[in-house]
């Protein structure tokens, strides 16, 4: 029965992922994509993957889902764009199916035999400061690649805010919008919370955390509540305080400690949950400033940038009407 | 030295990465001046570190000791639970031309910088105050390439550089130039050569086991898993340096964004994703089947080979000072993919980079990555100092410049010579090393095109220096509209002349690479003498066909 029910799963996903690229609305896409976005989280499930699962939700359907309803919302072309040439398709579908081809060439060859990587892994979980496996890696073994991962969180924020060009403004919304706000925001902070803390012993983490965090103040700024606004200097230096508190862990561990990034056993917990807490805070500030610079931007430069396409008077996301 | 080895100097090699990024984070809260001054001082002092680093890999005893590197595991878990870092002599060569281009690159920024509150138009040079903390995260994501050795990790840098690259063209937007939809573009085709080559990550993952690359190479065996992993990575990094025909970002992009970051992207990002695609064919090649990988190597040649020819025919109509730059980085990408080709003969995969050092064909390839680099990060410059003193880059405008920029106008020429590989420049000894290892390695037919590509870059180099001369029986041409300061025409000024005087002496440097990654005497069997060589009997044994 199950493997029926994933077929059907993985079917759904292939066709959700094609209407995606090829509805020619882009509200009938962009729908598609945030449908595909949940499934996929299914999937990774059903794989057993619940980080990734958890990441996948709150990345692929709650802020992806945001940044891209905001985009249709600010700017609506006002016919569907026109269709792709025919040359331009069957590239694309020449190029996809060789690519299709060589994995499955290559995934056929993987050998069955599990990889003696994840045994080696779990045995030194004892003393990586954690329980869970995969923050054990994350936090652990591999720090380096979070801590570079964190920077690219980072260089994205700076990009958009360096392209944005003024704030966005908060504007009062509607009660039932607010109070529904306000009954959401308290469930996602504790959420938020809960993941980040459980996060040590079961899946979870600062990455799930914090994407759950940043929805939370992307609604708590569509809800019209002032102050959840990270923009401008504060707002930088919330989505840069955690790579900078990174940065300083491992330039400490090198200066007084055993070495780049070397974790002590004996105060490992208590540091990683630290560095986790302060990632959270910034990856859900980063998340926030990227989609608010996007939208600062879209209704400053889009319609200056293009006359005569979008019309000026657009009301911003969440506006009275 | 080679006392210090032990202890201090791998400890050195996270410094690269971790004191830019640093910087990027406090930039980004600073207001503009300290912004520059800050970057300009984390730039000199990361650069003190590189020398430091190379020093250190110059010190080492060399391959046949199986010390060539030094590495450095990293949160005291070595491979393959952790990340090793690892630096050898091609990680060296290519931190140091980072650190000097990313130098001159900043100080070029700075002072159009100082100069902008008095001309706004001058930051149209370099970005403005957000060029800053994105450059340095760029720099810190370049020297993480060169000094990794575990794939896993190289996806990450890769995309950090990508997406501060990309916000580094659209800085170029303010000027109303179409600098965001080319930055989409880019993004776009850096995003699919990312997934392509993480792909190729993820197949060598599952059978191998380990992300560490020297590992991995041990570990996994020539089977179709590993040919279409190395497919994978040919083609999704191949894009990310803009290879004939994943092109067509690379024109539009590079001329888009600000002078400065044209530098950067043509001089120092794309090498990235080809030093990548070195490691991986240096490392995992040797284990693959030799036919596959000759096939592959001859696919990229050829594919480079007609990049040469198209990039520099496009070179030539375009009547534009940075698209002819940009897709004369087009053509001379062609040339640094010959070397797979040229090196794609089986030698031993015992230590990291150990398949690397196959004779003058391979350091002829690190040469004109040193040469290209310096004279087109100096090229971009220099056009960009002609565009803002002249109001824009037709060549139509530019008459007179050579009387009244002189040293501007000697920069593309001398950039130009080092191009088209005229002796005594660098690219000339490096495109020589490259067409002995064809010639001993009777791979004749590359010869041609390695000629032609240099009568043609002559050609626009001439285009671009002609347009700068007074219209003969005209009256002499009006100064140019705005004057520059001196260290901004300065700077480009020695990237071009660095370029050129490097190769009247390349000993040195030729020796540097051989005895990180040439020298063999245990274990290959096959290799070639001393890279150093300049005849062609140093190519001897380096080829497999």
């Amino acid at each position: 029965m199950m493997p029926l029910l994933d077929l059907i799963l993985a079917g759904t996903v292939l066709v959700t992922a094609v209407l995606a690229v090829l509805a020619p609305r882009r509200d009938a896409a962009a729908s598609a994509f945030l449908i595909f976005g949940v499934l996929l989280a299914l999937l990774w499930a059903r794989l057993e993957a619940p980080d990734i699962a958890l990441a996948e939700a709150a990345l692929g359907g709650g802020v992806a889902g945001a940044l891209l309803v905001d985009a249709l919302h600010s700017r609506r072309p006002p016919q569907p764009q026109a269709a792709s040439s025919w040359a331009a398709r069957i590239t694309g579908a020449a190029a996809g199916a060789a690519l299709l081809a060589a994995l499955l060439i290559g995934v056929r060859a993987v050998p069955q035999a599990r990889a003696p990587l994840a045994e080696e892994a779990y045995a030194r979980i004892p003393v990586s400061g954690v329980e869970h496996p995969v923050t054990a890696v994350l936090l652990n073994y591999r720090s380096y690649d979070t801590l570079l991962e964190i920077a690219v969180l980072a260089v994205a924020a700076l990009g958009a805010a360096a392209l944005a060009q003024g704030h966005r403004p908060v504007v009062r919304s509607r009660p039932a919008v607010r109070g529904l706000a306000l009954v959401l925001l308290p469930v996602l902070l504790l959420l938020a919370a809960w993941l980040l803390v459980a996060g040590t012993s079961q899946p979870g983490g600062a990455f799930q955390a914090g994407a759950l965090l940043g929805a939370a103040l992307v609604i708590a700024h569509l809800a019209g509540i002032g102050l959840a606004r990270p923009q401008g200097l504060a707002g930088l230096a919330w989505t840069l305080a955690g790579l900078l508190s990174f940065l300083a862990l491992a330039a400490g561990t090198a200066v007084f400690g055993a070495g780049w990034l070397v974790l002590d056993p004996a105060w490992a917990p208590g540091a990683i949950l630290a560095i986790e807490a302060i990632l959270a805070v910034s990856i859900g500030a980063g998340l926030a400033l990227i989609f608010l610079s996007n939208s600062a931007s879209l209704q400053q430069n889009g319609p200056a940038g293009e006359p005569g396409r979008a019309a000026e008077a657009e009301p911003p996301a969440g506006a009275p009407s | 030295m080679s006392g210090l080895v032990p202890g201090l100097l791998p400890g050195l090699l996270p410094v690269p990465v971790f004191l830019p990024l640093i910087a990027a984070a406090l930039a980004a809260l600073l207001p503009a001046r300290a912004r520059a001054w800050l970057g300009l001082a984390t730039v000199a002092c990361t650069a003190v570190v590189v020398t430091a680093i190379t020093a250190g890999v110059a010190g080492l005893p060399g391959r046949g000791s199986g010390e060539d590197a030094l590495s450095l595991a990293l949160a005291g878990w070595e491979a393959p639970v952790g990340i090793v870092l690892r630096a050898d002599a091609l990680s060296a060569v290519l931190l140091l031309l980072t650190s000097v281009v990313g130098l001159v690159v900043s100080v070029h920024a700075l002072a159009a910088g100082r100069d902008a509150d008095a001309l706004p138009s001058m930051s149209s040079l370099y970005g403005g105050p957000a060029f800053w903390p994105l450059w340095l995260a760029l720099f810190a994501a370049l020297n993480g390439v060169y000094v990794t050795g575990d794939l896993f990790n190289a996806y990450v840098m890769l995309e950090l550089l990508t997406l501060a690259a990309v916000s580094l063209v659209a800085l170029g937007g303010r000027a109303g130039n179409g600098a965001a939809a080319a930055a989409l573009r880019y993004l776009f085709v850096a995003v699919v050569g990312s997934l392509l080559f993480l792909m190729a990550v993820a197949l060598v993952y599952a059978e191998a086991g380990t992300l560490d690359l020297p590992l991995a190479a041990e570990r996994i065996g020539p089977g179709p898993l590993l040919h279409v992993a190395l497919a994978l990575a040919l083609v999704g990094l191949a894009a990310k340096f803009a290879l004939f025909p994943l092109h067509s970002w690379l024109p539009v992009a590079h001329p888009a964004a600000p002078a400065a970051v044209s530098a950067l992207l043509s001089g120092l990002v794309i090498k990235a994703a080809l030093f990548l695609l070195w490691r991986l064919w240096g490392i995992l090649g040797p284990v693959a089947e030799p036919v596959v990988l000759q096939g592959l190597g001859l696919a990229a040649g050829a594919a480079g080979s007609i990049a040469v020819l198209w990039g520099s025919f496009m070179a030539l109509r375009r009547r534009r000072l940075k698209p002819i730059i940009a897709y004369s980085t087009v053509a001379q990408v062609g040339y640094l993919v010959l070397l797979l080709p040229l090196t794609a003969g089986p030698v031993g995969a015992d230590a990291f980079g150990a398949g690397e050092g196959s004779g003058p064909g391979w350091t002829g390839g690190v040469v004109l990555v040193l040469a290209h680099g310096l004279a087109k990060a100096g090229m971009f410059l220099a056009a960009g100092n002609l565009a803002l003193a002249y109001r824009g880059d037709r060549l139509r405008g530019l008459g007179g410049a050579v009387t009244h920029m002189p040293l501007t106008v000697a920069t593309i020429g001398l950039a130009g010579v080092s191009l088209a590989g005229l002796p005594p420049s660098l690219g000339f000894a490096a495109k020589w090393q490259l067409l002995t290892s064809a010639l001993a390695g009777g791979q004749w037919w590359w010869v041609p095109v390695l000629l032609l590509g240099g009568l043609l870059t002559v050609a626009y180099t001439a285009l671009m220096v002609r347009a700068t001369f007074n219209q003969p029986g005209g009256p002499d041409a009006e100064p140019p509209a705005r004057r520059l300061p001196r260290t901004l025409v300065l700077g480009p000024f020695v990237l071009a002349a660095g370029s050129v005087l490097l190769g009247v002496a390349p000993a040195g440097l030729l020796e540097f690479l051989g005895s990180g990654t040439g020298d063999v005497t245990a274990g290959a069997g096959d290799a070639p003498g001393a890279a150093g060589d300049v005849p062609p009997s140093g190519a001897a044994g380096g080829d497999g066909s």
